[in-house]
Parts: structure tokens; C-alpha cells; sequence
């Protein structure tokens, strides 16, 4: 086992050649590459981080805004419904005023008809008794009495009648 | 000088690197060569990467290999020192340990490394010596006859060793072996390990650091501090000889094997051995990895 210090020193030389080689043409290279590599990564997931609380964000100011319009809408409904009860309320209100009013007017039509009837009616009934009068009257000059009396009495159930 | 084991069916077994070439007085020996060409293939695999490395959520192809070996070696790390600080600090020491280890061990399983073999420089010159010898005797032959025939002598001797020599023919030995099948480079890396522990004890406690070593605050503590001394060269030790022992043995039984059965019977044990190649990197890297933690961690509690 020859030992000799040339050699030795030769196998170091020659190591610290490979060494100073390896570590400025592979390691310096690819660890900064590693680096660089390592960094995009951090900066990649930080930024999907971001956009995840953003969405979150989003989600929740979507979540809030949806619960407010369903609170808005709920009272907006209840206030539209109160509201057409009311308007409901009113109209049946008015239709029963304006029933009534018609109800009223077609009573004091209807009364004023009637006693525009009755007045027509009398007046006939003035005319027929003034016929019958007549009728009586021509009667009573022409025959007796009794038959006078029983003429007068179907004249006058006969005027009855037509009234 | 080098010792090998060389069999009549041509295994070759040596416990240490041999020389291939050399570079003046420097010997370069075959696992010097073969952590050369490792490292070579690391620095092309990173250049590779460089060029082609862009900022893409969906990396391809070599991007994709290294940003997984990277992400691997980080998170392993990173479970080990629980701080992310530590962890970039460590972490160019502990994956470079852990690539050129495990690259290291598995070339070894290549085939062509430990099978190409050379012409050993130091046996080349001594298969030259005889002659040499022969014309020196030839020339002294003339002036005196005593020394001649002591010469002659030491000349025969010669010729009978080179004769021994080329019976076994021409001294031959691997271009390559593996990185981690030599002491040298495991002591390399133990030294490296074990200086790198000290600079981070150093740089997260300061000089309080060496209160781990030297403490007078009672006879326990100062007994604690030389145990602490000594346990830095076991670590030294330690990691050289695992290692090295480790991989050395796995390339010593496949050679065995492969000489025994040639075919199919090494499979297993190539599969054996990648594992091991693996396993080893990693506990050399992971016991770096402790030791630096360990350092660093203040001393105070």
C-alpha cells in the first residue's frame, strides 16, 4: 500500500477542480432556478389565496345583500298586501255607497212612478165615475130605480178592477 | 516499487495503483488517470447542464437529471441538518463527495477498465538492464579479472530474473482502475472531509471550537479533549480504509469470479457491486455530512 503524498495531493487538486466546477456550472444554477422556482410558487399561492378571501368576501357580501333584499322584499309585500286590503276595503266601501245611492234613486224613481200612477189612476177613475154618473144619471131617467142601483154597482166594480 | 499478484491465467490483483506513465519524478498511476477521466465526465456533465438550463416549470432531459439529482441531494441534506442555511452550505461538499465517489466506484464495473493493459514504465527500464550490464562486464573483462568474474556473477543473476521475467512475459498492468481502489485518493478524500469539519466547527464557534479539544475545565473534560483528538485521525482512518476497502475487495472478487467463470456467474456480483458502489458513496457522504453538522453545532450546550 504505497502512500504518497504527490498522489494525494494530486487527488485533492483534482477534487477541488470538480468541486469548483460542480458548484459554478450545476449547483449555483439549478438552486437558483430552485429558487426563482420556489418563489413563483409562494407568490402563485399567495395570490390564490387572495382571490380565495376575495371570493369569499364576494360569497358573503352576496349571502348578506340576498338576505337584505329577501328582508326588503318580505316588506314590501307585507305592505302591498296591507295596502290592497285597504284599497279593498275602500272600494267595497264605495260600491256599497254607490249601491245604496242607486238603491235610494231607484226607490224615489220608483215612488215618483207610482205616484204619477196613482194620480193617473185617479183621474180615470174621476173620469169613469163621471161616465158612470152619466150612465146612472141617463138610467135613472130612463128605468126604475132597483136597476139604477145595480147598474151603478158594476160600474163601479168594473172601475175597481181596472184600478 | 510495486507489489502485484499475477496469475498463470492472466488475474491481476495488486493491492496498489501502478504507474502508467510519468510526468518528470511524478508517477501517474492508472487510478489517478481513471478519477481523472471521472472528473472530466463530471465537469462535461455540468457544462452540459449549463448550457442548456433554462427557468421552465417543466425541465427536460439533462435539466431534469441534475434538477433531480440536486432536489435528491437537498432534501437529504436538509432532513439531516433541519436548517436551510446549513444545508446550502454543506450541500456543494457533500453532493460533489457523493457524485465523483460513486462515479469512482462504478467505472471500476466498465468494461476496459482493469482489462486494457500497458507496458509498466519501471519494468520496461529493468527488462533493459541486463544488456547494459552484459557490455559493462564485456568492457571491464579487459582490465581486471576478479571484478569480472564478480560481474559476470551479478550478470547471470540478472539474466535469470529478466529470463523469469519474460516467462511470464512482458510486464504488463491496467490503464485504468478505479479511483476509490486507491488509498491515495480515499486518504484524499478523508483529509478533505476531516479539514472541511474543522473550518465549520471553526467558522460557527470561532475559537470556542477548539475548547472541544482542549479544555482544562476539569480532569474529565481534558481526558474528553484528548479522546476528541484522537477520534479526528480515527475519522481520517477510518474513512480512507472503508472506502478503499470497500471498493478494492468488490474489484478483487470479480476478478476472481470472472477468472473462476467467465460467464453469467459474475452477473450477481456486478449487481452486488454497483449497489456497494452506491452504498459507499452515500456513507462517506453522510458521515461528511454528520461531521459537519456536528461541528458546527455550538458547544456551549
Amino acid at each position: 500500500m504505497d502512500i504518497q503524498l504527490t498522489q494525494i495531493i494530486f487527488q485533492i487538486i483534482n477534487f477541488g477542480v470538480v468541486f469548483g466546477a460542480l458548484v459554478f456550472l450545476l449547483y449555483k444554477p439549478v438552486l437558483k432556478i430552485f429558487d426563482e422556482r420556489a418563489k413563483r410558487i409562494e407568490e402563485g399561492q399567495k395570490a390564490a389565496q387572495q382571490a380565495i378571501d376575495a371570493q369569499e368576501n364576494l360569497s358573503n357580501m352576496a349571502a348578506e345583500a340576498q338576505k337584505k333584499l329577501k328582508k326588503e322584499r318580505a316588506s314590501v309585500l307585507e305592505k302591498a298586501q296591507e295596502e290592497a286590503k285597504e284599497r279593498a276595503a275602500q272600494i267595497i266601501a264605495d260600491a256599497k255607497a254607490q249601491a245604496q245611492e242607486e238603491t235610494e234613486k231607484s226607490k224615489k224613481a220608483w215612488e215618483e212612478e207610482r205616484r204619477q200612477l196613482m194620480k193617473a189612476a185617479r183621474t180615470e177613475m174621476a173620469e169613469a165615475a163621471l161616465k158612470a154618473a152619466e150612465v146612472v144619471t141617463a138610467g135613472i131617467l130612463k128605468s126604475d130605480k132597483k136597476a139604477q142601483e145595480k147598474l151603478i154597482d158594476a160600474e163601479l166594480e168594473k172601475m175597481l178592477k181596472q184600478i | 516499487m510495486v507489489k502485484k499478484i499475477m496469475a498463470a491465467n492472466g488475474l491481476h490483483i495488486s493491492i496498489s495503483a501502478e504507474p502508467v506513465a510519468h510526468i518528470g519524478d511524478i508517477a501517474i498511476t492508472n487510478s489517478m488517470l481513471t478519477s481523472l477521466v471521472v472528473s472530466a465526465l463530471l465537469i462535461t456533465f455540468a457544462v452540459a447542464v449549463r448550457s442548456q438550463l433554462k427557468q421552465t416549470n417543466k425541465p427536460t432531459g439533462l435539466q431534469n437529471l441534475a434538477e433531480w439529482i440536486i432536489e435528491s441531494m437537498h432534501s437529504f441534506i436538509y432532513s439531516i441538518t433541519g436548517d436551510l442555511k446549513k444545508t446550502r452550505l454543506f450541500f456543494p461538499f457533500i453532493t460533489t463527495f457523493f457524485l465523483w465517489i460513486i462515479f469512482n466506484n462504478w467505472i471500476g464495473l466498465l468494461p476496459g477498465v482493469g482489462s486494457i493493459y500497458v507496458i509498466e514504465p519501471e519494468k520496461a527500464v529493468v527488462e533493459v538492464e541486463p544488456v547494459a550490464l552484459e557490455s559493462i562486464v564485456q568492457a571491464q573483462e579487459l582490465e581486471e579479472e576478479e571484478v569480472v568474474h564478480e560481474d559476470v556473477a551479478q550478470a547471470e543473476h540478472e539474466e535469470t530474473a529478466a529470463a523469469e521475467e519474460e516467462s511470464h512475459g512482458p510486464a504488463k498492468v491496467p490503464l485504468f482502475r478505479a479511483g476509490t481502489a486507491d488509498l491515495n485518493t480515499t486518504l484524499a478524500l478523508a483529509l478533505i472531509s476531516v479539514f472541511f469539519t474543522q473550518v465549520f466547527g471553526i467558522k460557527h464557534n470561532s475559537l470556542g471550537y477548539f475548547k472541544k479539544f482542549i479544555n482544562f475545565s476539569s480532569p474529565i473534560m481534558f481526558f474528553v479533549g484528548i479522546l476528541e483528538i484522537i477520534s479526528e485521525f480515527a475519522k481520517v482512518i477510518s474513512f480512507t480504509f472503508r472506502l478503499f476497502g470497500n471498493i478494492f475487495a468488490g474489484e478483487v472478487l470479480l476478478a476472481v469470479i470472472l477468472a473462476l467463470v467467465p460467464v453469467i456467474a459474475p452477473m450477481p456480483f456486478y449487481g452486488l457491486e454497483l449497489f456497494v458502489g452506491f452504498i459507499q458513496a452515500l456513507v462517506f457522504a453522510m458521515l461528511s455530512l454528520v461531521f459537519f453538522n456536528m461541528a458546527s453545532e455550538s458547544h456551549e450546550h
